[in-house]
Order: structure tokens, then C-alpha cells, then sequence
């Protein structure tokens, strides 16, 4: 869908939105002419922007609606209840087809000869219209009140307690199979139910995401300010309920970012910036936090006027404030009370500051950051949790005690006892090397204020506040699937934990807060930085293994997908390529390593499109690459020198050297071999889009349809259209003879 | 008249408004909590639900009790708490409830007490559930 349509799209579905008042009020007294202004503007502006955007069926239909509506309004014609049935069935069908050119609706087209009858209806005394919203099944949903949603949650995973506990019971006092086979069943349909109503409560981010299109517009056209919104994952899914309490904050940093950050086209010219500015809001998830930041191209903070008026309003002493870091500087933008301008203006002057917002974040559980770069503009990251209450948790033991932990937050554990991680004590704190890195340590027995044997597990976690650290524990258990519940208020007091559950075998489990423990004992977070990464000169790590063959050989490890075990009876080969199946699929082997069908362990290898599977007699380590002695030929791209032994590093060119490239789309590719002038990307792409392709420009072998000049390419076989320019003189069709042109793509498609 | 529950708590004879309860279960192994206030023992799961588990002998200043078996079961504020008693005596129906006036309390009786119980076999002081799991006298841990 390109800009100007998606715009269309959510220009009219909020006018909908705003029309359902009108509709419903006129629909209950059709005489009552008052809200009739409401309809017959919405009408009007749909019909002014289907001419723009050439969709004939929309227009066609409000202007039937229209011509209607001014002979009610000039008094030509009486509303009665037909005419209201049948405006509201062409409402209806406007924002049903409206609604289907979001490619992602997936919604069914009524056909164009049903628009003529709801148009005629207009006209006809009285008329059964089955209006779309009846027929519309797939987008049916009802309202239901939050608070029994939560009661739902709350009595679900109840039962998911209950369930364990009989399973437990129920595995001790019988071997009766029927009631062991009935309780699986059951069991089972529990397990549905609660992911079910776990889903009810989440939904994408761009409900939150669709409105600021239109405030993005507005606030800049207020402010004459020119501004371009570009959004990400929007398709990231977050609690009903977060999207409402995030709503607030997030509109208040974007309208700030426009009012305060960005600069007039004027002054933006005047500082060599484009004159249009760029706002990002980009929504992410990780681990159970969600993250959306707010990127601005503007002048960022003005941290000397920042803190003068500070030190004005009485918040910080001029003498501290003389001492203070440009960092410490920008956090003053969160005291009460502050602003960097000094003119209250219409859009952000409305007595919320960011210390409000960053209240209200912090009360659902989130934080906001900051990063300023002064006259270069401000990143904003709110964070909040997705307030999923069930997460998947590790058991770790500790002396007689054990506690959860969420596994988000867990990268890895390694044993302490054989060489691959060890603790070190050093000026009275530990560190942990694992693997040659360096980790601040902490023995949870410590942190606990617990006592216990030294322990045998380092646990590396990195939190979503950035902190990365070993916590040392006795043992590990399995993970399970928690429902965690908060703790009571004076034990959530404690500040470690982040609450309570049930684990699998019954007894209660408290769950450590990896953020707080990292806070309590000290670890920096690292600033949350919105700038791309500066790649580091960063050890690469290689996967050192046995060939079939007996050769040592190594692998760097980022093309490392997985490893698994292969079977003999899973092989196959097939055009001159051996393949084995993985998952159910055939996937090449690497040719370096094509050897007779066997059992064993085998690498999967993936370039990030490309796979293939890399059999071996076994597999060593990984450990990080020594210097390469390079050899560059023979699939070899150098010899590196681990433990004594030379090992080949593995060429990648040459390992996916021949394997193509999977077409991802399901969808049949349209290439279409012209410039990329507008009409060929306003008119035939979106046809051709709208026949079922993909569309592509340039020449593509695997295209299925080709779009060509006929004068370069006379004489089309199937699979092409030639298209002639009139004044070429070509044969059939004219450019913009748009029904010859959907036609001909109809009959290519049926063709494939 | 109202229903009371009675029990020993700190080897007294305490009362519970028989409506401030939810139930009165056996208490099983008890979690403890890392830090947690001196008067909480920690957790417990009774009837597969999570319950915070009080002492209440450390709530009324009289030191940790002997592990208790039996625990009066309240909601407060959405959260479930056990409060671990000695041993439940009785309930009776027959008590008349009189003010704290004359009755020489302990700042620490004093602050969770609500009442003087009167029954057929002696008196007994009336407690308030909720004020035994938040003590308002500050507790030496």
C-alpha cells in the first residue's frame, strides 16, 4: 500500500470511527435531520479522495450517497427508514473496501455489481440490503470489560494450578488408564485455554501506533513544522491494557519532540539539515519488556537553558549545578516543573512535564531513558513490561533454598568445575571469566544473605536494563512455565523480587527481580543508546570440529544455526546435490562434505537466507579464533592454530557456493522490466500486486510473469506481456487503458 | 452474638471475628524469604494458592514461635495470608466483646487488639487479623 493510500486508509477509518455517533442516532429517528451535515461531509471527502487515488468503486458509491444526502438537505426528499438502511449499507461498504486495501487484511472483495444495488437502494422506496457489517463475520468482536478479562486470568491460572496438583496426586494413587488418559485430555485443553486468554489480552503496538500519523500531522501543520514519521514494529504485541496506560506518555514525548525538538524548515535550511526533519518510533520486544523509542533529528536538549531554569526554579544549587555532567544534565529534563522553553504554547504547554511521564511510566513497571545530542536531536526509549503473568523460569538452588528466575533474562550457565568458566576473587568483589570474557560475579547465597556450600554454576545474565553479570549458584533446575503472581506489599518492599509463584511440583517459589539484584549489587547499566553500534574489534568465535573425513576443521561460529543429529535414512541426492532432511525438509549438504549417508552430529550453516547442513564425525567447542595463517582456495580460508593442532577454517563463500537463495514470498513474482517511471509504479504495480504477484522492477529469471516493451521484445510467449507505448506504435494496449491492462494480467496469472 | 474463632497464640488466648476470616488449614513447609520483616515466615501453598505466612507469636512481640501446624487463613486487600496459631481452640457463638480500657496490654498486644472477649471458660483478647500482618509497632528483627 503506498503512503498516499495508507493515508486514505486511516483518514476515513477515523472519520468512521467519529461518524458511528451520527449514524446510530440518525438511524434511530430518520427524521431527525441535525446529524446529516456529519455524513454528507464524510461522503463528500471520501469522494474528493477517491479522485485522487483512482479508486472508482469508492467514489461511485459516495457519490451516489452524496447525491442522496443534498436532496434530503435541500429538501427535495423525506429520510425515511429505507434511505437510512441504505446509507448505511453503503457506509458500510465503503469502509469495508476501504479496510480491504490494507494488503494485510486479507478481507474478501465484494464484487463490483453489488455497489450498483446499494446504490440503487438509495433510490427505492424500500429494500432488503444485507449490509457488509453483517457479512463481515471474520472481523466480528465484542467488548469486554478489563476486569474480567483479568478475572478470566486470574481463575485460569488457578486452574492451571489446580491441574498440576491433581497431576501430581493423581500420578501417585492410580494406574487406572482411563482416568489417566481422561486427565491428559483435560490437561491438555487447560493448557489451550490459558494460552487463549493469555491472547485475548495482547494486541499489536499499532493500535497505538495508528493514531500518530494524524497527530504527527497535525501538531506539525499547527506548529508549521514539517515532519515525516517513520514507524517500526508495530506488529509487536503488548497488553491491551499497556497500550492504554502507554498511550499518554507517548503521545506527550511526540508531541514535544515536534514542538520543542525540531526545528522550522527555516531554521533547519539555515543549519544545513534537510528541511523536512524525521521521527522515528520504533516499538521492539525484549524479554518480557517492551521498548519504543522515539528518535528526533532535532536540536536536542539545550542543556545550558535546561540548567539555568533549573537552578532558577530552585531544583539544583548553582554550585552543584556547575559540577554537573552533560548526562546528569539531561536527567534534569524529569524534574518537576521544567520546561526548555519558556513559552507555554498550544500543543505541549499543558502543565504535563516529563517528570509526569516518567511517573506514570515507572508506576507500570517501566523506565524512561534518554540519550541528548545536542543540536542533533533527542532519542527517547520508554520501557515497560509486557505484563505477560506467565513466563518461562529456570529453578536455581542455592544451599537448602531455591528461587525462579525469569529465562529471558538468563544468556547462559556454565559449570565452574571444568575449566570453561572459573571464579576469581579480587580486591573483595569476584569476577567470573567465562570463556576469556570478564563478568562482575556475585555468589546469590551473598546477595541473599543465604548460607551455602561454594557454588558449581555460573550463571550469566544479562538484564534488559543492559546490565550483564554471573550470578554463582549450587545447581539448576528445568525450566517451567510460571504464573507469576505479585508478592505482598511488604515483601515486594524488599525490592529483589519480582513475586510469587507455584512451581510445577506444588511448593511456592519466589521469583528474583534480575534487574534489581544487578541494582542492589552494584552492576552499571549500561545506557540504553540508540545510535547504530560501532562494530568492535571483538574476537570472532569459531565452532572446532571433526570432519567425517578425520579432518580437524572450524567454522565461524555467527554462520553456526544449530547443531543436530542427523540420520542415514534421512539422506537423499538429487540433481548432482546430496540433501538430508531436516525438520521434514530437505536441505543441501555442503559440497566440501559430501560423503556416503551415516548417523551423527551435523551443523546447520545459515548466511542469514541460506542453509545448508554441514555433517561431522564430532564436534569439539567453540572457542575464540587465534590469528588466521590464510589460505584463500580450496573451500579453505585459513588454517588457525587451536590446541596445537592446525584446524581449516571453512571458506562461507564456498560452503554456499550454488545454493539458491529460497524465494521466501509464497506469492508468484511479477518483473517488470521498465523504468520505474510513476506510471509504471501508481498504476501497473498495484495492478499487477492486486492480480496476486509480488512485484518486482528489472529482470528477474525466476520471475513467473515478465513485463516488457513489446518494442524490445516482439513477439511475447506466455508468461510475458508486452506492453507497447501508443506512440511506438504498438499493437494492443495502451497505457493507460487500465481495463485491457488487468485483464491481460488476469489471464497471465490463470495461465501459471 | 457473633461467631469467634478461638486460639493461642504466644500461649494467650486470642480471638478472631469469626467474619475477618476466611478458614483455618493445616500449614505445610513454609518458604522462607530473603530479608523478608521479621514477623513474616514466608510462603506457603495451602489448597494450591499462595499464601504469605505470618508468625504471629513475632507480631505480638513475643519472639519466633514453635513451628505451627494450624493457620488462620484471611484476605486482605487481594492478597491471601496464613497467620500461624499454636493450636485452634474453639469457636463460639456466645462471647460478649467489651473495650480494651481496663486491660493492662504491652505496646505490642496492644497494637493488634481490638477488644476484650468474654466466654464461658475465661476471657480472651480479640484480635484484628489485619493488623497482626502489618504491625504497626516496629518489630526488632
Amino acid at each position: 500500500m503506498d503512503e498516499l493510500t495508507g493515508e486514505f486508509v486511516a483518514e476515513t477509518r477515523e472519520m468512521l470511527d467519529a461518524l458511528g455517533d451520527a449514524l446510530l442516532s440518525w438511524e434511530a429517528q430518520p427524521a431527525d435531520t441535525r446529524r446529516l451535515d456529519e455524513i454528507f461531509r464524510f461522503v463528500h471527502t471520501v469522494k474528493g479522495s477517491c479522485g485522487f487515488l483512482d479508486l472508482p468503486r469508492i467514489a461511485a458509491l459516495a457519490h451516489g450517497a452524496e447525491t442522496a444526502l443534498a436532496n434530503v438537505r435541500s429538501g427535495a426528499r423525506v429520510a425515511d427508514v429505507a434511505l437510512v438502511g441504505a446509507m448505511l449499507g453503503i457506509v458500510d461498504r465503503i469502509a469495508h473496501l476501504t479496510a480491504a486495501l490494507d494488503p494485510d487484511s486479507r478481507l474478501e472483495v465484494p464484487p463490483p455489481a453489488s455497489d450498483a444495488d446499494l446504490i440503487a437502494a438509495l433510490d427505492r422506496p424500500s429494500a432488503a440490503i444485507v449490509s457488509d457489517a453483517a457479512r463481515a463475520s471474520p472481523m466480528r468482536s465484542v467488548r469486554v470489560a478489563v476486569p474480567l478479562l483479568e478475572a478470566l486470568m486470574a481463575q485460569v491460572s488457578d486452574l492451571v494450578l489446580v491441574r498440576n496438583d491433581l497431576a501430581r496426586t493423581l500420578a501417585q494413587r492410580t494406574d487406572d488408564d482411563a482416568v489417566r488418559v481422561g486427565f491428559e485430555r483435560l490437561s491438555a485443553i487447560v493448557g489451550d485455554l490459558r494460552d487463549s486468554v493469555t491472547r485475548t489480552r495482547m494486541q499489536p503496538i499499532d493500535r497505538l501506533f495508528s493514531a500518530l500519523p494524524r497527530l504527527v500531522r497535525d501538531t506539525a501543520n499547527t506548529l508549521g513544522k514539517s515532519v515525516r514519521l517513520e514507524i517500526a514494529g508495530a506488529d509487536v504485541e503488548i497488553d491491551r491494557e499497556m497500550v492504554e496506560a502507554i498511550r499518554d506518555p507517548l503521545i506527550h514525548i511526540v508531541r514535544n519532540a515536534i514542538d520543542h525538538g525540531i526545528e522550522t524548515p527555516g531554521e533547519r535550511a539555515a543549519l544545513g539539515k534537510p528541511s523536512t526533519s524525521i521521527l522515528r518510533i520504533a516499538a521492539h520486544q525484549s524479554g518480557n519488556q517492551i521498548g519504543i523509542e522515539i528518535d528526533d533529528d532535532g536540536r536536542g536538549i539545550d542543556l545550558a537553558a535546561l540548567v539555568a531554569r533549573a537552578v532558577a526554579a530552585g531544583v539544583i544549587d548553582a554550585g552543584r549545578a556547575a559540577t554537573l555532567d552533560s548526562a546528569s544534565a539531561s536527567q534534569l529534563i524529569f524534574a518537576p516543573g521544567l520546561s526548555t522553553r519558556s513559552d507555554v504554547t498550544e500543543i505541549s504547554g499543558r502543565g504535563v512535564g516529563m517528570d509526569v511521564v516518567r511517573a506514570n511510566v515507572e508506576r507500570l513497571g517501566g523506565t524512561v531513558a534518554l540519550v541528548n545530542r545536542p543540536g542533533k536531536g533527542l532519542s527517547i526509549t520508554l520501557r515497560a513490561p509486557l505484563t505477560l503473568s506467565i513466563v518461562t523460569a529456570l529453578t536455581l538452588y542455592v544451599g537448602t533454598q531455591r528461587f525462579a528466575v525469569s529465562r529471558n533474562a538468563i544468556e547462559e550457565v556454565v559449570s565452574l568445575r571444568f575449566g570453561k568458566a572459573r571464579l576469581e576473587t579480587i580486591g573483595g568483589g569476584m569476577i567470573a571469566v567465562v570463556r576469556g570474557t570478564v563478568l562482575p560475579a556475585f555468589a546469590l547465597a551473598d546477595l541473599l544473605g543465604l548460607v551455602a556450600q561454594p557454588p558449581t554454576l555460573a550463571v550469566v545474565v544479562a538484564t534488559t536494563s543492559g546490565q550483564r553479570y554471573v550470578l554463582a549458584v549450587d545447581a539448576i533446575g528445568d525450566p517451567q512455565e510460571l504464573v507469576i503472581r505479585a508478592l505482598a506489599p511488604g515483601l515486594a518492599a524488599i525490592g529483589l523480587f519480582a513475586g510469587q509463584s507455584l512451581g510445577s511440583d506444588g511448593a511456592p517459589l519466589v521469583v528474583l527481580d534480575p534487574v534489581a539484584l544487578a541494582d542492589r549489587a552494584g552492576v552499571m547499566r549500561t545506557p540504553v543508546v540508540t545510535e547504530p553500534p560501532v562494530t568492535s574489534a571483538e574476537v570472532p568465535t569459531v565452532l572446532i570440529a571433526t570432519a567425517v573425513g578425520g579432518q580437524r576443521i572450524a567454522v565461524r561460529a555467527v554462520l553456526v544455526d544449530r547443531l543436530i543429529e542427523v540420520a542415514a535414512t534421512d539422506w537423499t541426492s538429487c540433481g548432482g546435490r546430496a540433501f538430508v532432511k531436516v525438520d521434514g525438509v530437505p536441505m543441501p549438504i555442503a559440497r566440501c562434505a559430501v560423503v556416503e549417508p551415516h548417523d551423527g552430529p551435523a551443523a546447520i550453516l545459515s548466511d542469514g537466507s541460506r542453509h545448508l547442513v554441514l555433517p561431522l564425525a564430532a564436534i569439539a567447542d567453540l572457542v575464540p579464533m587465534p590469528s588466521p595463517v590464510p589460505v584463500g582456495h580450496g573451500g579453505v580460508e585459513a588454517l588457525l592454530q587451536i590446541d596445537g593442532v592446525s584446524h581449516a577454517l571453512l571458506d562461507a563463500l564456498t560452503l554456499f557456493d550454488g545454493i539458491a537463495t529460497p524465494v521466501r514470498s509464497s506469492r508468484p513474482i511479477a518483473a517488470i522490466e521498465l523504468e520505474p517511471t510513476p506510471w509504471a509504479q501508481a498504476l501497473l504495480a498495484p495492478l499487477l500486486d492486486a492480480a496476486g504477484y509480488e512485484v518486482r522492477f528489472g529482470p528477474l529469471p525466476a520471475a513467473e510473469l515478465s513485463i516488457r516493451l513489446a518494442i524490445e521484445h516482439p513477439g511475447a510467449s506466455e508468461g510475458e506481456i508486452a506492453l507497447a507505448r501508443s506512440a511506438d506504435g504498438g499493437p494492443e494496449v495502451a497505457r493507460y487503458d487500465r481495463a485491457t491492462l488487468a485483464d491481460l494480467v488476469a489471464v497471465a496469472r490463470k495461465a501459471a | 452474638m457473633s461467631l469467634h474463632l478461638l486460639v493461642e497464640i504466644a500461649g494467650q488466648r486470642v480471638a478472631f471475628a469469626a467474619t475477618a476470616i476466611e478458614a483455618v488449614a493445616d500449614l505445610g513447609d513454609v518458604v522462607p524469604i530473603p530479608f523478608a520483616p521479621a514477623h513474616v515466615a514466608g510462603l506457603a501453598a495451602i489448597r494450591s494458592q499462595l499464601v504469605t505466612v505470618v508468625d504471629a507469636s513475632v507480631a505480638v512481640g513475643a519472639g519466633p514461635g514453635t513451628n505451627a501446624a494450624r493457620a488462620v487463613l484471611i484476605n486482605h486487600e487481594g492478597h491471601r495470608f496464613a497467620i500461624g496459631v499454636d493450636r485452634v481452640i474453639d469457636v463460639v457463638d456466645d462471647a460478649t466483646c467489651d473495650p480494651l480500657e481496663t486491660v493492662p496490654l504491652s505496646p505490642e498486644w496492644r497494637a493488634v487488639a481490638t477488644g476484650r472477649l468474654t466466654t464461658l471458660n475465661g476471657f480472651a483478647l480479640l484480635l484484628d487479623p489485619a493488623r497482626l500482618i502489618n504491625p504497626p509497632v516496629t518489630l526488632a528483627g
